[in-house]
């Protein structure tokens, strides 16, 4: 089953299925949440949340990931959600613990700061394997549960070792390789039905959009000099220009950088899916940048004006717009998955990775 | 009597089934099955919008069902806590309530509890921390932007001897110094140090013009010290930080900018409110060391009418200590108060 390789510029919007997939029978993803129902949902335990001081907040998260995972349906059965609030508790009260202390330490000494960043760095990985299990553990469809097997070795090797060996001898233009090594361990870690998941994606498919974001991040930040030269310094009397030309220029460049980020996203999104297999089905997933830059704009834009209001109505558009763009080309029967026994798993490391924003993809 | 899917825990096919409960059994009935599962030993998970429920049955078995009215008629009083959630979460009364409760509850907390809570662990916190906190900013600005100062010595020494005399009554005042920098990169500006030591900059200095000027402006940043400001901030600013993080989370996608915002706002906040206490202290030093607050008003104006050409050098200062017109008529006030109680009596 090979894909067809487009030249980065065609690709950017449409990855090709494996070859329009004869004998593959599509089941499309389909998220049937309602935003007026979860803005419900949403608000009642965001309340519950803040005058239960944030104890509450676990139950919270459990309710909000049972919502969209019972919501999201492929082959005529939801997705289920089934973690239990106390070890989430636990994992945020730990999770927070180690936050808070970071987040003061940098004010009382640096070296302590220093000190707690490196040994947060060597936790990561260990971090990415709890996080990934616990969240496999707790995921399943039509009543199997998924699991994720991936080692400690193998997440230090990817998560800590290779980024420090490679990417600094390469300027960061290692970064895709870095980033194909890590997808690669987290896809082919995870099993459903007793069957392991495949990934057919080479570390050179990871180079294109890689790229690509960072010529495109070089051409805005030339843009964005000239602009700013011309327009903020342009007849400027003497003195440094007012406060409100820095920051305008500074968000804008922000700006230019967040819609590389979700342009990264949608490519990156959409060439783990459609490499990946599962004992002979596939996945196909079409986000187009484009629309999702117009997700993320109108949803942030939204939720600024409406004080966090629209959260709720964002969350929702953003996971049918995702449930959209992918489709489950089962192979045959998707009967013959079977169950395999698996041990509890704890919290902590998928709070803290919540927390320190580890990149967990898929 | 509710209809489900049943799957036999092994693998992914699920049969068709009807379940009826009735004398604390469910009957469980099906294209060639037909038993029954107590039901005290089934668990049931808990009801959420129109999500399906699971039934866990003894061995493995489960049934997937949609009938939620039924279950919940099946399983009376179970997951009671989640029950009345959902019973909240599918009434509009209870979100219009709730929008109500967390804008109150949000905003009460940020502004009075975890201020109190903050400035209680500030208060556990032992000096020695204090001044190290201040060793080490002072050390850092140190290699960045603060150079000998240019001012005379003897001015220099004038000043201090003012400060000295300034500070001897006040509690601590043993722990308070004031140094005298160059920083062309920072302007006009004056800070407070954890730890006690007062940094006026070679361009502040330029810009007042007698020492009760000068007092004026260590008497505010003194009060900084003196409540212990930079302590309180640090505290309450990693706790917003913490929290927003913590919701963050709970957004989704949404993110950064959600938390950011609020999280800036907040620290304004705080930052105002510090600026008012610390000077309500210059103001009563100022009095009690027989110098009308009306000074300090004085020093506010000529940073408000801040000449065009000062503008670079006096807007560092003005930035963190905006000159609003409010805190000038606070001054002002003050030196009414003070003139009044310093008049000659008739």
């Amino acid at each position: 089953m090979s894909t067809v390789e487009l030249p980065p510029s065609a690709a950017q919007n449409e990855l090709r299925l494996p070859e329009s997939a004869p004998g593959f029978i599509e089941h499309p993803f389909q998220f049937t949440g309602d935003t007026r129902e979860f803005f419900r949902i949403w608000i009642v335990n965001l309340a519950l949340s803040i005058v239960t001081l944030g104890i509450y907040s676990a139950w919270a998260k459990v309710r909000t990931n049972r919502y969209f995972y019972a919501n999201t349906w492929v082959a005529g059965a939801p997705f289920q959600y089934l973690a239990q609030p106390i070890p989430i508790l636990k994992g945020r009260i730990i999770a927070a613990g180690v936050f808070g202390s970071y987040a003061l330490a940098g004010h009382f000494s640096t070296k302590l700061q220093l000190a707690l960043a490196g040994g947060i760095a060597l936790i990561v990985p260990w971090m990415v394997v709890r996080g990934l299990r616990f969240h496999a553990r707790y995921s399943a469809w039509r009543s199997l549960n998924f699991r994720f097997v991936g080692g400690y070795g193998a997440a230090y090797l990817r998560y800590l070792v290779i980024p420090l060996l490679v990417i600094p001898f390469t300027l960061g233009f290692a970064y895709a390789y870095v980033k194909w090594q890590q997808r690669r361990f987290v896809v082919e870690g995870h099993r459903f039905g007793g069957k392991e998941f495949k990934f057919h994606a080479t570390s050179g498919d990871f180079f294109p959009p890689y790229l690509a974001a960072i010529g495109l991040g070089f051409l805005w930040v030339i843009f964005v000099v000239v602009v700013m030269m011309s327009v903020v310094f342009a007849g400027a009397h003497a003195g440094p220009p007012e406060k409100w030309k820095i920051y305008s220029v500074a968000a804008f460049e922000y700006a230019g950088f967040f819609l590389i980020g979700i342009y990264v996203v949608a490519r990156v999104t959409n060439l783990v899916y459609n490499k990946t297999e599962l004992d002979g089905h596939r996945l196909q997933s079409s986000l187009r940048a484009r629309d999702l830059m117009a997700l993320y704009v109108g949803n942030t834009f939204a939720i600024l004006f409406s004080a966090g209001l629209l959260i709720p109505w964002a969350m929702v558009r953003m996971a049918k717009y995702r449930a959209s763009c992918l489709t489950l080309l089962a192979s045959g029967d998707l009967d013959t998955f079977v169950a395999v026994a698996s041990a509890e798993e704890n919290a902590t490391g998928a709070e803290m990775d919540v927390l320190f924003d580890v990149d967990l993809g898929f | 009597m509710f209809a489900g899917a049943l799957y036999n825990g092994r693998d992914a096919n699920a049969v068709a089934v009807q379940c009826e409960a009735a004398d604390g059994v469910l009957r469980i009935r099906g294209a060639g099955i037909e038993f029954g599962a107590e039901l005290s030993r089934i668990k049931v998970s808990p009801r959420l919008a129109r999500t399906h429920r699971i039934l866990r049955l003894p061995d493995g078995l489960q049934v997937h069902t949609d009938d939620n009215d039924a279950v919940d008629a099946a399983f009376p009083q179970r997951n009671r806590l989640e029950a009345l959630v959902d019973r909240l979460e599918r009434h509009w009364r209870a979100a219009v309530a709730s929008v109500a409760l967390t804008l109150i509850a949000a905003t009460a907390f940020f502004t009075v509890v975890l201020p109190w809570l903050a400035d209680r662990a500030a208060q556990k916190i032992p000096f020695a921390v204090e001044r190290e906190m201040g060793k080490q900013a002072l050390s850092v600005l140190q290699r960045l932007a603060l150079k000998p100062s240019t001012i005379p010595e003897e001015r220099q020494q004038a000043l201090r001897a003012r400060f000295v005399g300034f500070v001897r009554g006040i509690p601590g005042g043993a722990e308070y110094a004031v140094d005298f920098f160059s920083a062309p990169g920072i302007g006009a500006n004056a800070f407070a140090l954890p730890g006690g030591t007062i940094v006026f900059t070679d361009d502040m200095l330029q810009m007042l013009q007698s020492d009760d000027e000068f007092l004026a402006m260590a008497a505010h940043e003194i009060g900084h010290e003196q409540h212990r400001h930079v302590l309180r901030l640090v505290l309450r600013d990693s706790a917003v930080v913490v929290i927003g993080a913590l919701f963050a989370g709970d957004v989704g996608s949404a993110g950064t900018l959600v938390v950011a915002v609020p999280t800036f706002l907040l620290e304004n906040h705080y930052t105002r409110a510090f600026e008012a206490e610390a000077d309500e202290y210059a103001f009563t030093q100022l009095a009690a060391h027989a110098v009308s607050p009306q000074v300090f008003a004085d020093v506010m104006r000529k940073f408000e009418a801040a000449h065009p050409e000062l503008k670079d050098t006096s807007m560092a200062y003005a930035s963190s200590h905006p000159p609003t017109q409010e805190r000038i008529t606070r001054a002002e006030q003050a030196a009414r108060d003070y003139s009044a109680a310093h008049a000659p009596r008739p």
